[in-house]
C-alpha cells in the first residue's frame, strides 16, 4: 500500500495537444478516488499513465517514495481492472488469477492458497475450472477484480470497471466494491463516466474537463460547493437547473431577475455579495431540482416560477416535473403526490438559500472557490 | 392461380372444421410436396456441382489417367482418355529411375523448414507491428507490404548474386534462407492480432510479463488457427517452388521433387507417361496437408475479415 503523489503531470499525444494538464494530486494511502468527466476528459489518460501503460510528457508521479516516471509497469507493482475484464480466453478462471502470481515465481502452493483464498472472498470458488466464456458478465468482473486483489498491490486502477454490466448488477458490484475496499483498505484509483458510481464509492472525487482538474473534494463538498457551473451540472441527477439573467434593484435591497423576465427574491448575504458588483453583468442562478418545490414551505425564502409541464416521471417515492418556463425547461423532484399534471399551468417554488450563482463570463462559482494547493 | 386460392381459402376454412384424420392426411400430402420439391433442387445442385467439378478437376484426372497408360497407348491418333490396359509400371520406374524418395525427403526437409521459420519470424514482426508503439511503425509496414508488389522473378538475379557470393550455393541453406519470411505472412498475423483485445496485453504486462513470454504463452495458443492456416499455406507454397531450386541447386541429392521430376522427361528418352507418374506421386503429399488442413486455412484466411 503506498501514496500515490502527481505533480504537474502532463500528456501531450500530438504536437501542443494536451489531453493532460497540470494535473497535481495527492492520493493518500487507502483512500478510494474517483476520476470522473466526460469522455476525452483525460481521466482514462491519466490513469493509464499512473499504469505506466502511457509516457508521462512531462511532471512527476511518485509511489510510495519512488519517482516512477521511468518504471516499467510490471514493476510499478499496481493491478488494473480494465472495462472489458481482459481475461485470458483460453485458460481458466484458476490460470487466469494466478498468472501474475506465476510469472513472479511464487511457489504453486503459496498460489494455490491465495487463488483460493480470493476465489471464496469474491465467492467465485465454484467457477475456478471454467473459462471466460462460460462467464456471465458480472462473474467475469468478479474474477477480474479476483486477479488484481490476489497480487496484493500496492493500489488498484480500475477503469470504468462496471459500465459493461446492465443497471441492477452494476449497483450490485458497485456495493460489492465499496465493501472489498473497506476490507482490503488498499489505495483505489477508480475511472468512471457515470456520477452515481463516483458519488457512492469516493472518498474524493476529481473532477476533470478538457485535461484539466475542475475540483477535488468529497462527494458531499462537491455537490454542495461547486467550484464552477461545469462541476454543479456534472454532478447530480438530474442535473442542476441553470437560469441565465442578472441583478436587479429592487424594494428592500437586490433581485435575480432572468433573461426570461421572472424575478427571483434574494437573500440578504446574496444580495450584499452580488449587488453592486453584479449590475449589469451576466449571472447564471443554478439550482438543484431537489430544491424546486410543489408548495413553499413556511420558513425559507421562495422564488416562484410558473410554467407548463411538458412532462411528469414518475418514480415511486418521488416523481420529477419538466416545467416549461419562459427561460427555458427545468427539472423539479417532488413529492409523489404534487397535483403537477402534463400540460397544465403550475407554479413551484425554489428555495432561494439553496440556490448557487455563476459568473456568466466565467461560469465561476461567485460563492465559493476551490483551489488546488497539491 | 385456382389452386393457390383454394389451398388459401381452404386451410384457414378447415382448420377448424376439420377432422383429426383429414388433418392428417393434408399435412402427409403437403409433407411429400415439400420433400421432393427439395430433392429435386439439391439433384440440381449436385449434379451441376459434379460437372464443374470434373472440368475443373479435368487435367488432373486425366494426369492420373494417362501415368497408368503404358507409352504405346498415348501416342495414338484416337482420343484415350481412359487407358485400355492400365497397370502401375511407369510409377515402378518412376520411383526406381530417379531417386524419387530422396526428393520428397528434401522438398519435406526445405517446406518444414520454411514453414517453421515464417511461422516464427512473421508472428514476431506481426506482434511488433500490432502491439507496440514506436516510431515509423507505419511507414515500416507500408514497406513491408510494398514488397508483396514486387515479382520474385525481378529479384531473382541479385538473389542468386547475393548467395553465390556466400558460397552456399546447392545446399539446404540456399533452398530456406530466402523464404524464412515473408510479407504476406507479416500481413496475415497482423490481421489476426489486430482483433485481438489491447487490453490483454496491457494487463499482462502490468502483472509483469515480458513480451516474449506473452508471445508464448498468451498469444500463440489463441492465434492456433492463424497459424494452421498459415501453415497450409506456406508449406504447399514451398513445396511448389520451382524457378529458385532450379537456379541454385546443381546435384541431384539436393534436388527437390518440382526439379526431379523434370529429369524424368529429358530429350534422351521422352516419356510423358513417366513423368506423368512422377507428378502424381509428388502432388500426393501436398493434396494430403491441403485436406487435413482446408478448415484451418478458411478459417484463420477469414478471420479477422468477419467480426465475431
Amino acid at each position: 500500500m503506498a501514496e500515490i503523489v502527481l505533480k504537474d503531470v502532463c500528456k501531450v499525444f500530438e504536437k501542443d495537444q494536451y489531453a493532460v494538464s497540470n494535473f497535481s494530486l495527492h492520493i493518500r494511502d487507502g483512500e478510494f478516488v474517483v476520476f470522473v468527466g466526460p469522455s476525452g476528459c483525460g481521466k482514462s489518460t491519466t490513469l493509464r499513465m499512473i499504469a505506466g501503460l502511457e509516457e508521462i510528457t512531462s511532471g512527476e508521479l511518485w509511489i510510495g517514495d519512488e519517482l516512477c516516471n521511468y518504471t516499467d509497469p510490471g514493476a510499478r507493482d499496481l493491478s488494473m481492472v480494465f472495462q472489458n475484464y481482459a481475461l485470458y480466453p483460453q485458460m481458466t478462471v484458476y490460470d487466469n488469477m494466478a498468472f501474475s502470481l506465476w510469472v513472479r515465481k511464487v511457489p504453486k502452493r503459496e498460489i494455490r492458497r491465495q487463488v483460493e483464498q480470493a476465489a471464496d472472498l469474491l465467492g467465485i470458488t465454484h467457477l475456478l475450472d471454467r473459462r471466460p466464456a462460460a462467464l456471465s458478465g458480472g462473474q467475469k468482473q468478479r474474477v477480474a477484480i479476483g486477479s488484481a486483489i490476489l497480487r496484493k498491490p500496492r493500489a488498484f486502477l480500475m477503469d470504468e470497471p462496471l459500465s459493461n454490466l446492465d443497471a441492477k448488477l452494476r449497483t450490485h458490484m458497485r456495493v460489492e466494491l465499496a465493501a472489498l475496499h473497506h476490507k482490503l483498505g488498499t489505495t483505489v484509483i477508480y475511472v468512471t463516466h457515470d456520477q452515481t458510481e463516483a458519488m457512492t464509492l469516493a472518498d474524493r472525487i476529481v473532477v476533470m474537463k478538457g485535461g484539466y482538474i475542475q475540483q477535488v473534494a468529497t462527494p458531499a463538498e462537491l455537490y454542495n460547493r461547486p467550484t464552477n457551473q461545469f462541476v454543479a451540472g456534472f454532478i447530480g441527477s438530474p442535473a442542476m437547473n441553470f437560469i441565465p439573467g442578472r441583478v436587479c434593484r429592487a424594494k428592500g435591497g437586490a433581485a435575480f431577475l432572468s433573461d426570461g423576465g421572472q424575478v427571483f427574491p434574494l437573500t440578504a448575504a446574496q444580495a450584499e455579495k452580488l449587488w453592486p458588483l453584479y449590475d449589469n453583468r451576466a449571472v447564471v442562478l443554478g439550482i438543484r431540482p431537489e430544491d424546486i418545490h410543489a408548495d413553499p414551505g413556511k420558513a425559507g425564502l421562495w422564488g416562484e416560477m410558473r410554467g407548463a409541464v411538458i412532462a411528469r416521471e414518475a418514480l415511486g417515492h418521488e416523481a420529477i416535473v419538466h416545467l416549461d418556463t419562459s427561460d427555458g425547461e427545468y427539472a423539479a423532484r417532488v413529492a409523489p403526490d404534487c397535483r403537477a399534471v402534463t400540460g397544465q399551468e403550475t407554479t413551484l417554488y425554489l428555495q432561494m438559500e439553496n440556490a448557487h450563482f455563476f459568473d456568466g463570463e466565467t461560469q465561476q462559482n461567485i460563492f465559493y472557490q476551490w483551489r488546488n494547493e497539491e | 392461380m385456382d389452386t393457390v386460392s383454394a389451398l388459401q381459402t381452404a386451410v384457414p376454412l378447415s382448420r377448424s372444421r376439420c377432422t383429426k384424420a383429414e388433418l392428417e392426411a393434408l399435412h402427409r400430402k403437403m409433407g411429400l410436396a415439400a420433400l421432393r420439391r427439395r430433392r429435386i433442387r439439391s439433384a440440381v445442385l449436385v449434379s451441376l456441382n459434379v460437372v464443374m467439378a470434373l472440368f475443373i478437376l479435368f487435367p488432373l484426372l486425366y494426369a492420373v489417367s494417362v501415368s497408368l497408360m503404358p507409352g504405346s497407348e498415348l501416342f495414338t491418333m484416337e482420343m484415350n482418355l481412359l487407358p485400355k490396359h492400365p497397370d502401375f509400371t511407369n510409377y515402378l520406374r518412376a520411383w526406381t529411375q530417379v531417386p524419387l524418395v530422396r526428393f520428397i525427403f528434401n522438398s519435406f526437409l526445405v517446406s518444414g523448414c520454411i514453414t517453421l521459420g515464417q511461422i516464427i519470424t512473421c508472428s514476431l514482426a506481426a506482434f511488433a507491428f500490432s502491439f507496440l508503439n514506436f516510431k515509423g511503425k507505419n511507414l515500416l509496414f507500408l514497406l513491408v507490404m510494398a514488397t508483396m508488389m514486387v515479382p520474385g522473378e525481378a529479384t531473382i538475379i541479385s538473389n542468386y548474386l547475393t548467395v553465390s557470393s556466400l558460397g552456399i550455393l546447392d545446399s539446404y541453406l540456399v533452398l530456406i534462407l530466402p523464404s524464412l519470411t515473408s510479407a504476406m505472412g507479416i500481413f496475415l498475423f497482423r490481421q489476426f492480432y489486430m482483433t485481438f483485445p489491447m487490453s490483454l496485453y496491457e494487463s499482462a504486462k502490468l502483472d509483469g510479463c515480458s513480451n516474449l513470454r506473452f508471445i508464448v504463452s498468451i498469444l500463440l495458443p489463441l492465434t492456433k488457427s492463424a497459424i494452421g492456416a498459415m501453415s497450409v499455406y506456406t508449406f504447399i507454397n514451398a513445396w511448389n517452388m520451382y524457378m529458385w531450386p532450379l537456379l541454385v541447386t546443381g546435384s541431384q541429392e539436393m534436388r527437390t521433387v518440382q526439379i526431379g521430376i523434370s529429369m524424368l522427361d529429358n530429350t534422351d528418352a521422352q516419356s510423358i507417361t513417366l513423368m506423368m507418374a512422377g507428378v502424381v506421386s509428388v502432388i500426393i503429399p501436398s493434396m494430403v496437408i491441403f485436406i487435413a488442413g482446408q478448415k484451418q486455412l478458411i478459417r484463420g484466411m477469414f478471420s479477422g475479415a468477419v467480426k465475431g
